[in-house]
């Protein structure tokens, strides 16, 4: 596991943000607005963590199908 | 000596109203001809007439199809307000404006009434501007005929419609408040009450008209309650009204006279026979409140005096 | 050095927000401004006849700005012989707009005002001016509603914002 460790608090930090910011337009009664927000931090995270994935499934297939 | 009579004509002030196409039109006409312009009327997509000296012409030509455009209307009507309309409330309900110079703006148009009682014009379809033309010296070859040992008398003129009465009027006002050397008259304190605005051409209480230095000026106050406002707020020494006729003018005026005030008033009528039978006016013959009457011939040129009577002759002629 | 652009980047869209927070208070008071300058205008052409151009240029001595630029434009282009009041109204409202706070519902409320303007007796004027009144009003019940809910909203979403892009930046 040489992963960066940044990473996941990169991640932890956005998801904190994004929840007050889908605090507050909630509460101001914007809660489409909240919604959006919170889809666009998703995809955001998910280009953050595409990398990753990616590793991951490689690794995968080298373990199954022994190529390399 | 008498001065020489001048005409005071600024027909330019008017044309600060017109639109430019209407002012373009009038000064192709010749100069001399703009100087002698009595009456401008403009009337709704029709062309301009003008009255020079008695004489009628249209503008831009007779049978043109060039008329005075709906938006030149509205230019006017806002030049003439300031683009306030609302401060011409009292105007539109008299249907006449003075403007600058004095000149007088007549309106025709759709009247709005309320109760019965008109309330203004609002849409206007015509406008008649009518020069003012003040002639400075009329009256100063009367104006010994007029005094008695250093004092004016009072004086009643009398004379039909357009015979030159609120002219004389105007001369008159000016002669007391200037004084008249040559009589060695000092000057006097003039109240003009100007119900009408006509004799003044008052805009926002200013005369127009040039008067001298001691006048005072009611602009568009009811003739009787004006006098007795004169004579108790600014102690003048001669009084001028014009067109007197109403019972309530009759008893302002013997009020003055009994506070030692001169009157100088006209009235409208052919002759002093003809004024002697207005029962409206009878307390004035009582009490001989006046004692020169200047009558004004009719069907000649304004400003021709026919007779300058004491109420000597006067009751002569009643009693013949 | 990566800590001090976080801290522009965050400094920046917190001034956002509250610059945007600004806005909608700043609508609210222009509207009372605008209610009082009307209000005075009304008092000038009833009580005392003012002309429209005198009347104005009075008005905007009482009224803070950019209300008070608005109505000595006004003033001004009607000195200079505009062909028509509403035109020269119309002329100053794009002015006020460029340098106001002010929303096109609330602009097309005053332009409605300044088509009669001058064009009709005292009473009618009187009833323009009433019912001018009250439509700002309306505008400016529904400013300052907007800016109760919005306001802090505004300020917080402009720091959290801040936060979230320094955060993925890193």
């Amino acid at each position: 596991m040489n992963y960066d460790v940044n990473l996941i608090f990169q991640i932890a930090g956005v998801g904190i943000v994004v929840a007050m910011i889908h605090t507050v337009l909630k509460q101001m009664g914007k809660e489409e607005i909240a919604h959006w927000v919170t889809l666009l931090a998703f995809v955001i995270v998910l280009y953050m963590v595409v990398n990753v994935v990616d590793d991951l499934f490689q690794t995968i297939r080298s373990v199954f199908l022994f190529q390399n | 000596m008498y001065t020489l009579k001048v005409e005071v004509n600024s027909v330019k002030e008017v044309f600060d109203v017109l639109p430019k196409r209407l002012v373009h039109w009038i000064n192709s006409i010749d100069e001399r001809e703009i100087q002698k312009i009595e009456e401008i009327r403009i009337r709704h997509s029709q062309a301009l007439e003008l009255d020079v000296n008695g004489r009628v012409m249209y503008l831009p030509g007779k049978g043109s199809q060039q008329g005075v455009r709906d938006e030149e209307m509205q230019y006017i009507l806002n030049q003439l307000s300031n683009y306030s309309l609302y401060t011409l409330d009292e105007e539109l309900k008299r249907g006449y404006i003075t403007i600058k110079g004095g000149h007088r703006v007549g309106l025709a148009g759709k009247v709005v009434t309320d109760q019965g009682r008109v309330k203004g014009i609002r849409a206007v379809s015509s406008f008649n501007i009518r020069i003012a033309k003040q002639t400075l010296g009329v009256a100063d070859r009367y104006v010994p005929r007029l005094i008695q040992a250093g004092k004016w008398k009072s004086t009643l003129l009398i004379g039909a419609p357009k015979t030159g009465k609120t002219t004389f009027l105007r001369d008159i006002a000016r002669i007391i408040s200037e004084g008249f050397p040559s009589e060695r008259l000092p000057a006097k304190k003039v109240g003009i009450v100007d119900e009408r605005s006509e004799i003044a051409g008052s805009l926002k209480g200013v005369p127009q008209h040039t008067f001298g230095p001691r006048v005072d000026v009611l602009d568009a106050c009811p003739k009787a309650e004006g006098m007795m406002m004169m004579i108790r707020s600014m102690s003048p020494d001669v009084l001028v009204v014009d067109e007197i006729g109403r019972k309530e003018d009759t008893e302002a005026i013997v009020e003055a006279m009994n506070a030692g005030v001169r009157v100088i008033a006209s009235v409208h009528g052919d002759d002093w026979h003809d004024v002697r039978r207005r029962p409206a006016l009878e307390p004035l013959w009582e009490g001989n409140v006046f004692e020169r009457f200047v009558e004004f011939a009719p069907h000649s040129k304004p400003g021709t005096i026919a007779a300058i009577r004491r109420p000597r002759d006067v009751t002569q002629a009643v009693s013949k | 050095m990566k800590l001090l652009g976080a801290i522009f980047i965050i400094c920046a869209s917190t001034g956002i927000g509250f610059a945007l927070a600004r806005n909608l208070k700043e609508r609210t008071k222009q509207l009372r401004d605008m209610k009082q300058a009307i209000t005075s205008l009304e008092a000038e052409m009833v009580y005392t006849m003012t002309p429209l151009a005198e009347a104005c240029h009075r008005v905007s001595q009482q009224v803070p700005s950019p209300v008070s630029t608005f109505f000595s434009t006004f003033s001004d282009a009607l000195q200079k012989g505009e062909s028509s009041a509403y035109q020269a109204w119309t002329k100053s409202l794009a002015s006020l707009k460029a340098h106001s706070c002010l929303q096109q519902s609330d602009l097309d409320v005053i332009l409605q005002f300044g088509a009669s303007l001058g064009q009709q007796d005292l009473e009618q004027q009187q009833k323009q001016v009433k019912l001018t009144l009250s439509n700002i009003d309306r505008q400016e019940l529904e400013a300052s509603e907007k800016q109760k809910r919005s306001e802090n909203m505004y300020k917080s979403l402009g720091f959290l914002g801040g936060l979230l892009m320094t955060i993925i930046l890193i």
